[in-house]
């Protein structure tokens, strides 16, 4: 274990040189939210603040895509997917096989790094936006803030954890970047822009057992509507798909490295 | 003691190209496996302390081969020791004790400096903190790195990067160290500290070194044992000392003459070129003495005369060429 911390610490200096390229992601995620909240605020209509839909008030549905968005913004699940798969294309994986540790664990402890770097911005990004447009979530006590930071957090964990494995499916497609648009367009289409109350109730069971739930869904609505009894579940379901998540990852790659053809040096 | 074994290895790569039908067309879905035997049943010993060069053209296998060594690739058949160790079964295990230097493909951190990324290693490899410090400082004594040791590695030169690319690998006391190329790139100031080092590292720390190289004068200077493999084929397997002793046998011998002469024709001579006064002949002395070459030459009339050994690099294409004829 001592090892990926050591590999997220190094990740995490070495990220200090991208400092520009994540400010200019604030600037992406600030337009990206601005034109959101106009849309929603459109939705809501005059009435504004009294109105509900499905249970979620204009500041508790600003919230909840604000949060979302952080989460997608945070992760960059393009890179760690677009970086495995390259990897194994291009054979450069070989060069990282001969180390003591585990492949999987370690560009995952890799990534998070980067995350983590990108966390420190976009986080009080978010919060500057909601508090400028709608202020604090409905029913904000400040000792939430822990619990919902830690949701989040898991919900990066296992959105790294996940795309990796779409990233190693590289063993035996061709390119998974098709697969990842796939996957991601669903998370966000289930999980990032309407809380699962604005969906058929048939579906609604389908999202909660699904990663989307942990990945988006659960964290989201946390911080837009916080009550313990939520975030007990939200917990339960993240370290569960985490716990899933990291054994299917090791068995992919288990599976997966009896396949890597690097001809020639 | 053999620190490397390796029996009939085998490595095949398939890959699947489009059917060619019998209308000559190309089908749009049905696909053909293709085999391609990257290693061809090679077999060979590698002894504690051993300095072997592991050398062919492109293609041939030794990259491949190397990869097995080190659990990288899994053989398709044949049997692989590595320290007593299975690579493929026991890859994390035997990392420990191996080290890895590739010429084209850095694996230092490179917005960190040179000291932060040996720590990093140091972490990786699960050494103890008062160890890892002495280390560092051994090796950088040893290859003399203080004075940049605390710069972005970004900012170093080709040569003082492989050094540190060197010592990362050296940083867990590795029994046997693999070289992939490391003197690619490298200007001949640069290579030839790196060769130094890499003898320095074979005698002083007796570790084991297997070096692969398209630059002949890496392999001379470092190696005492070449393999050369060709087509995934083990085409020689002797010592350095041997492969000069039957293989330099043809002479290379320029002479400026006063005026012009003929060269008669004698068996085992060969006129390379002739213009002028200058001659450049080759004598292969299988078939004549240097006694009779000489008598080629008026004494009186020699102005200047250089005589040299063909050099390895063509020896060893000459090795490559016969082998793809045979």
């Amino acid at each position: 274990m001592n090892k990926y911390i050591t590999v997220f610490k190094t990740g995490f200096k070495q990220e200090k040189d991208a400092i520009f390229d994540t400010l200019m992601r604030c600037i992406i995620f600030f337009v990206i939210m601005y034109v959101m909240i106009q849309l929603w605020s459109f939705i809501y209509g005059d009435s504004g603040t009294s109105q509900i839909i499905n249970g979620y008030s204009l500041n508790s549905m600003i919230w909840y895509l604000l949060i979302g968005e952080c989460i997608i913004n945070s992760a960059r699940t393009n890179k760690i997917v677009r970086g495995i798969s390259n990897e194994i294309k291009t054979g450069g994986i070989t060069y990282k096989l001969n180390k003591p540790y585990n492949y999987y664990l370690y560009t995952i402890s890799d990534f998070m790094s980067k995350s983590a770097f990108l966390v420190l911005f976009t986080v009080p990004t978010t919060i500057i936006i909601g508090l400028v447009f709608v202020g604090v979530p409905d029913g904000f006590v400040w000792y939430t803030i822990f619990p919902c930071a830690l949701a989040i957090i898991m919900s990066i964990v296992i959105s790294w954890a996940m795309y990796g494995i779409v990233g190693l499916l590289a063993f035996w497609i061709q390119d998974a970047t098709p697969l990842y648009w796939v996957v991601s367009k669903t998370v966000m289409l289930l999980g990032m822009f309407f809380p699962v109350d604005f969906f058929p109730t048939w579906l609604q069971p389908v999202i909660k057992y699904s990663p989307i739930y942990s990945l988006m869904s659960g964290p989201a609505s946390l911080v837009a509507q916080f009550s313990w009894e939520n975030f007990g579940r939200v917990i339960m379901a993240q370290s569960v798909w985490l716990v899933v998540i990291l054994c299917l990852g090791l068995l992919v790659f288990k599976i997966g490295k009896r396949r890597v053809a690097s001809n020639g040096g | 003691m053999n620190v490397i074994e390796v029996n009939n290895l085998r490595k095949e790569f398939v890959s699947k190209k489009k059917r060619v039908k019998e209308n000559g067309k190309t089908s749009l879905f049905k696909k053909d496996k293709v085999i391609k035997r990257a290693v061809d049943d090679i077999s060979f010993c590698v002894n504690e302390g051993e300095a072997l060069a592991f050398i062919g053209p492109n293609g041939a296998g030794k990259s491949t081969t190397i990869k097995m060594l080190t659990g990288i690739l899994y053989p398709t058949s044949g049997s692989v020791k590595v320290m007593g160790l299975d690579p493929s079964k026991d890859r994390i295990k035997l990392s420990y004790q191996i080290g890895t230097v590739f010429g084209q493909k850095e694996q230092l951190w490179v917005h960190l400096s040179a000291m932060d990324n040996f720590k990093f290693f140091g972490a990786i490899y699960d050494i103890r903190k008062e160890k890892l410090e002495k280390r560092i400082k051994e090796l950088a004594d040893l290859f003399e790195v203080n004075e940049f040791i605390n710069q972005p590695v970004k900012s170093l030169s080709l040569g003082q990067r492989m050094k540190c690319e060197m010592i990362a690998s050296l940083i867990h006391e590795p029994k046997v160290l693999f070289f992939d190329e490391p003197t690619i790139g490298l200007d001949p100031i640069a290579k030839e500290t790196l060769r130094k080092l890499i003898k320095k590292i074979n005698k002083e720390l007796n570790t084991t070194i297997i070096f692969t190289s398209h630059d002949v004068g890496d392999i001379e200077e470092v190696c005492k044992r070449v393999i050369i493999i060709n087509d995934g084929k083990i085409v020689l397997d002797d010592s350095m000392k041997n492969l000069k002793y039957h293989y330099l046998n043809k002479k290379i011998i320029e002479v400026n003459m006063k005026n012009n002469i003929k060269i008669e024709k004698t068996a085992g001579v060969q006129v390379i070129k002739s213009k002028d006064t200058l001659y450049k002949i080759e004598a292969d002395l299988n078939q004549t003495t240097m006694a009779d070459v000489m008598k080629l030459f008026n004494p009186d009339d020699i102005q200047d005369i250089t005589i040299s050994s063909t050099p390895l690099e063509e020896i060893i294409k000459d090795i490559y060429k016969r082998r793809e004829h045979e």
